[in-house]
């Protein structure tokens, strides 16, 4: 039986990881310890990190040195690897020292949750890439970013939040377009989100969340009056929601290009 | 009674971080079921969606191999009674605890006589001539793990008291006997010999 997750709701329901990551656990259910870890260790069909977690994390399911640490050790690798191309040495001064930090907490961490009933990790199991990034957040905070003067505090906004009855959407495409070009499939790569990342936290809280939800894809207006629009969802107007995008993507834009300067 | 105010914050944001498609469908059917909790889900699904992917790139073999070191470390923070510590904590043996009924009664489920489950439990036979099934069967009777049971047969065996040895000097790993020795001079039937031989590792 794959383990619940300790933690529980008010009804006292076990907390659910995502269904992907309850399949992959209930395919690799009941394998003998020497199969399973031919299959937690096989590079060409790898398994979420996720589901590495899970048997990192719960001694009840007794894996003894023998079979645990070649599990440790693929979880590692791969950890240091994923590290390796989020921190990446352009990016940031001491980066290998912080991607060091990263990688030694998060040993430490499974450490004591093994010896443990408070469930500190659960959410590893359930969203790992999230779990990480907020890590990573924390231990960059921490060390600071590359840059002496942080340039978002140089950025001026293009235009002040007004009423003036320009062509809103356009505008914010320009904007768009002149903070993701000249590489759009940039945006699908684990160090740019990362960085992107970093750089949506640093904005105004305005228009930190217009813009995360600018990237999930939600309209800013919307004919359909049903659908979710970003103006409704932030609960002001299109044309605010719009002036604090292009406030918000020149920023981005400043940063992101000066960092790939460096 | 509204019932959508009775879900705590914890549990709403828990549930939209474990929604395998999170994208603003998503989202904007959690903004018309939780408004309550508007700002902090707008938060959380910025959050979820701008965090990079690790398993992409997490396959891509580094060169040099700084695992075995971090295993080492890891193992080091284990606590000593974890089936992975680095040094097991000796678990108790298990079979000395049992009750005369309980040995007798586990001594039938392994289907051996009780001066071979004597053996066994006094640590006389050598750990590593025993098959692994055999030690498994035992493990799972006594609910304890094969690692745990194996570790505590490997201590040295014990004189059972009121005997005297004639040689000289303490018992050690030397005076263990074999499994297969085990099998021959423990009175056990050839039909208990022959389940027991079947079990020996390939």
């Amino acid at each position: 039986m794959v383990l619940p997750l300790k933690k529980t709701t008010q009804d006292a329901e076990p907390y659910q990881r995502r269904a992907e990551i309850e399949q992959v656990l209930s395919s690799l259910d009941g394998l003998a310890p020497d199969q399973l870890v031919e299959r937690l260790t096989c590079t060409h069909q790898a398994v979420p990190f996720e589901v590495l977690i899970y048997f990192l994390r719960h001694t009840e399911l007794e894996l003894g040195s023998k079979h645990l640490e070649p599990i440790f050790r693929t979880f590692y690798g791969r950890l240091e690897a994923a590290l390796r191309k989020s921190v990446s040495d352009t990016w940031i001064d001491y980066a290998a020292t912080i991607r060091e930090e990263l990688a030694e907490r998060i040993v430490e961490m499974i450490a004591k949750d093994r010896d443990s009933d408070e469930e500190k990790m659960y959410y590893w199991e359930v969203n790992f890439n999230h779990a990480l990034s907020n890590l990573c957040t924390d231990v960059l905070r921490k060390h600071g970013p590359a840059r002496e003067t942080d340039p978002l505090i140089n950025a001026r906004p293009l235009t002040e939040e007004s009423d003036s009855g320009e062509e809103v959407s356009h505008e914010v495409d320009i904007a768009a377009a002149e903070f993701i070009n000249p590489n759009p499939s940039k945006i699908d790569e684990v160090a740019f989100r990362l960085r992107l990342m970093h750089a949506i936290n640093e904005l105004p809280v305005d228009e930190r969340r217009a813009v995360g939800l600018w990237l999930q894809g939600m309209p800013i207006e919307s004919q359909d009056p049903e659908a979710e629009t970003i103006a409704q969802a932030l609960e002001c107007r299109e044309r605010t929601v719009s002036n604090r995008l292009k406030r918000a993507f020149e920023k981005l834009r400043i940063v992101m290009q000066a960092e790939e300067l460096q | 009674m509204n019932t959508t105010t009775q879900v705590s914050k914890d549990n709403v944001l828990h549930k939209f971080s474990a929604e395998s498609n999170q994208d603003a469908d998503t989202l904007a059917r959690y903004l018309k079921r939780y408004p309550q909790y508007r700002e902090a889900l707008i938060d959380l699904s910025i959050e979820i969606s701008t965090a990079p992917k690790f398993d992409e790139l997490a396959v891509e073999k580094l060169p040099g191999d700084n695992s075995r070191q971090a295993w080492s470390k890891f193992q080091s923070l284990l606590s000593p009674t974890d089936p992975a510590s680095t040094t097991p904590h000796p678990m108790d043996n298990p079979l000395s605890n049992l009750s005369d009924e309980r040995f007798r009664e586990l001594a039938r489920e392994l289907n051996v006589n009780r001066l071979f489950l004597s053996r066994l439990r006094d640590c006389s036979i050598q750990v590593a001539t025993i098959p692994q099934q055999f030690l498994s069967v035992v493990a799972q009777a006594l609910k304890v793990s094969v690692e745990g049971l194996t570790s505590a047969l490997d201590s040295p065996p014990v004189v059972a008291s009121g005997l005297r040895h004639k040689a000289s000097g303490k018992p050690g790993a030397g005076d263990k006997i074999t499994f297969e020795e085990a099998l021959t001079s423990s009175a056990l039937s050839e039909t208990q010999q022959a389940a027991l031989r079947e079990m020996k590792d390939e």
